[in-house]
């Protein structure tokens, strides 16, 4: 067999392994490669943060599981960290049961850095099924009678007067797949939406961003990486960075290296 | 013979209320959806999360019951659907640390670990399938390429402009491709959507009886 | 490395699962079903606390609030699956919620996803890139459009439209590489970071 039709058929744990190296090596050996500029949507989520006034309540909707968390789990924290960061109120809730734990690591984790109370500067409300993206549109008390610790609505001074979206400045949905918040909270109720998703799904938003349905869109570990920079904390998304990069030449090159091995066994086959 | 048309009356009366609904102002209505959306609706899903979890419980039960191929596996399922429930009951709920520490040890592990499994099989595909056979998938590709240059931090190095080439095919061909197909999936959703309120889509009743 | 008995367990369940790259394996398969099982076990206790509870028993029988009674039935109904001779019980709660959700979702469904949509491409056609926006979007719908032959013009627009899909789908394709790389990396970072303390 000649040296194509051998490279053709090289055995994928050869691949499996190089794939390894090229995720590993990056991480035990930091390159440091920078990220100039972030791009529009995420610099749109920056931004939009930036201009709310102080005690916004802004909610977290965490629609992931942990298989989705090495991409929407640092911007779900960079996002925590920047609101308190402006003193804004954080208001959590997850829509995905195996989620709830995630939810609220994200935001005690930044709300001990920036020593907010559960209670008046943040609530977790944790899970419901069902149409929860309606029934907060229209009574949060009601739909949540306590939150995630079993306190009532009542008892919790931040939810005083904060009873459906109307309350509410920004929603910033963190989903794996599809957001039912673009034609619940936006379409029925007018409220402001921004979306982190996956990088799977993040080219399916662009419709919803150019119609301004969406004031942002976080898509993936780079956007992630993104705004750790532009709240000045870099952290796990900008780390993981250089073992992107390197993982996605290593790609391209496979992508190359399979095309170039199939034209020179296609073009013997032809001679 | 009302085993079936009664469950389609009620699709029928349900659908056309609740369209309906969308275009009353009237407080009557606006409490009908206020309602169904922050109790009914919510209660009932429990149910059928419920009855979803505990169709698997059944399976892996009878495939015990009935040493059937990999029974041994699903005795391994079985006790942990045990074991989450003893401790969660047990100890006061999903709260408590017994429940947290397994979330934390079995669960997240597993459940990331899974799909991580796919950059593997991804890059092996890259390497062995994606071939530049015809011009159009020539286009995919060289796009494939652009996108992923330019999401990291190579591409600023290659190209100063290339992220924003890479923003530009974001926002213009790749949005035009994407709302042309949600405009088309937007249509065939109505138009299933009507099918199932008028009856004519009956899928949803399961067995003929 | 580390010393909590948790990581440890994390670290062996995750190499367990990485095994099936080199071939399937008992290991493997063990750890799947293990998280079959904690999976499940997990969102009945958390289906029971978090609605179940709060929502219907906590309502109906500590506030008497019996408003609640009818869903709670509804919801009954649908086990009635596990008798095969009451099975079409079942259809009635299923029916009622798929009336509703549809019912719901027409409206917004028409508004969020097509009118919005529609109006978003009535651009004016005064750039390059609106115009190049509005030939991409109605090249891709005449595509789809099977309901008469593509020949002569809808021939020539169909072959437009294929390549923005194929754009479209090789701009998908790059994102979905950064997605599955960057589960992997997280993976892989837990591994050296938090297990083996490797990675600083």
């Amino acid at each position: 067999m000649s040296f194509w039709g051998k490279l053709s058929n090289l055995d994928r744990r050869i691949i499996f392994f190089a794939l390894f190296l090229a995720v590993i090596l990056p991480l035990i050996f930091p390159l440091g490669l920078p990220i100039k500029k972030a791009q529009p949507p995420v610099e749109a989520l920056y931004q939009y943060i930036e201009k709310l006034p102080r005690d916004s309540v802004v909610l977290m909707v965490i629609s992931y599981d942990p298989s989705s968390m090495p991409e929407l789990y640092p911007m779900t924290l960079a996002v925590v960290r920047h609101c308190f960061k402006k003193n804004l109120r954080v208001l959590g809730v997850s829509t995905y049961l195996t989620g709830i734990g995630l939810g609220e690591m994200a935001i005690k984790t930044a709300a001990e850095e920036y020593d907010k109370k559960e209670g008046t500067d943040y609530v977790y409300l944790g899970f419901k099924p069902g149409p929860v993206y309606f029934g907060m549109g229209e009574d949060i008390h009601t739909t949540f009678p306590a939150d995630y610790n079993g306190v009532k609505m009542d008892n919790l001074p931040m939810m005083q007067n904060v009873i459906s979206y109307a309350q509410i400045a920004l929603i910033v949905d963190y989903t794996a797949s599809n957001s039912y918040y673009i034609g619940s909270a936006v379409t029925k109720y007018n409220a402001n939406l921004a979306i982190g998703v996956t990088a799977v799904g993040a080219a399916d938003y662009y419709p919803y961003l150019q119609t301004k349905q969406i004031v942002a869109l976080l898509g993936g570990l780079r956007s992630a990486a993104e705004y750790e920079l532009l709240i000045g904390k870099p952290d796990k998304g900008f780390i993981r960075m250089d073992s992107q990069s390197i993982a996605h030449l290593l790609i391209i090159a496979l992508i190359v290296i399979g095309n170039i091995a199939y034209f020179a066994m296609r073009k013997k086959k032809v001679a | 013979m009302f085993k079936r048309k009664l469950p389609i009356l009620v699709t029928f009366v349900m659908g056309i209320v609740m369209i309906l609904q969308f275009f009353i102002p009237h407080p009557i209505s606006q409490q009908l959806f206020t309602i169904l959306t922050t109790k009914w609706l919510v209660i009932i899903s429990a149910f059928f999360l419920l009855i979803g979890l505990s169709s698997l419980l059944r399976l892996h039960y009878f495939k015990i019951a009935h040493k059937r191929e990999g029974w041994g596996y699903s005795i391994i399922a079985l006790a942990g659907i045990i074991f989450m429930c003893i401790v969660g009951f047990g100890w006061g709920g999903i709260r408590s640390t017994p429940i947290n520490v397994t979330y934390q040890a079995v669960l997240v592990p597993l459940n990331a670990t899974m799909f991580s499994i796919l950059a593997f099989y991804m890059a092996s595909a890259a390497f062995r399938a994606f071939r530049a056979r015809t011009v159009v998938a020539t286009v995919l590709l060289i796009t494939a390429v652009i996108v992923m240059l330019g999401r990291i931090s190579f591409g600023d190095f290659l190209w100063e402009r290339l992220p924003t080439a890479t923003e530009w095919i974001m926002t213009i061909p790749n949005m035009a491709q994407k709302r042309g197909i949600l405009l088309g999936v937007g249509l065939a959703s109505l138009a299933t959507s009507l099918r199932i309120i008028f009856g004519i889509e009956r899928s949803y009743l399961g067995s003929k009886e | 490395m580390s010393s909590d008995i948790f990581i440890w367990i994390s670290a062996f369940l995750t190499i367990a699962v990485y095994s099936f790259l080199y071939k399937d394996n008992p290991l493997y398969k063990a750890a799947e079903h293990l998280f079959v099982g904690v999976s499940v076990g997990y969102s009945i206790v958390g289906v029971y606390f978090n609605a179940v509870l709060p929502n219907l028993i906590t309502p109906l029988f500590k506030q008497g609030d019996l408003s609640v009674l009818v869903p709670g039935l509804l919801g009954c109904l649908i086990f009635s699956r596990f008798i095969p001779k009451y099975d079409w019980l079942s259809r009635i709660t299923i029916s009622f919620v798929l009336g509703t959700s549809i019912g719901i979702g027409i409206p917004l469904g028409i508004q969020a996803g097509m009118l919005k949509q529609l109006e978003g491409t009535m651009l004016p056609m005064t750039s390059l890139d609106n115009i190049l926006l509005v030939v991409g979007i109605f090249s891709v719908m005449v595509y789809f459009f099977f309901s008469t032959e593509h020949k002569g013009l809808v021939n020539t627009v169909s072959k437009i439209g294929i390549v923005f899909i194929m754009v479209g789908f090789g701009a998908s394709f790059g994102y979905t590489v950064m997605a599955r790389i960057s589960l992997l990396i997280g993976r892989l970072d837990f591994l050296f970071r938090d297990w083996i303390h490797l990675i600083k």
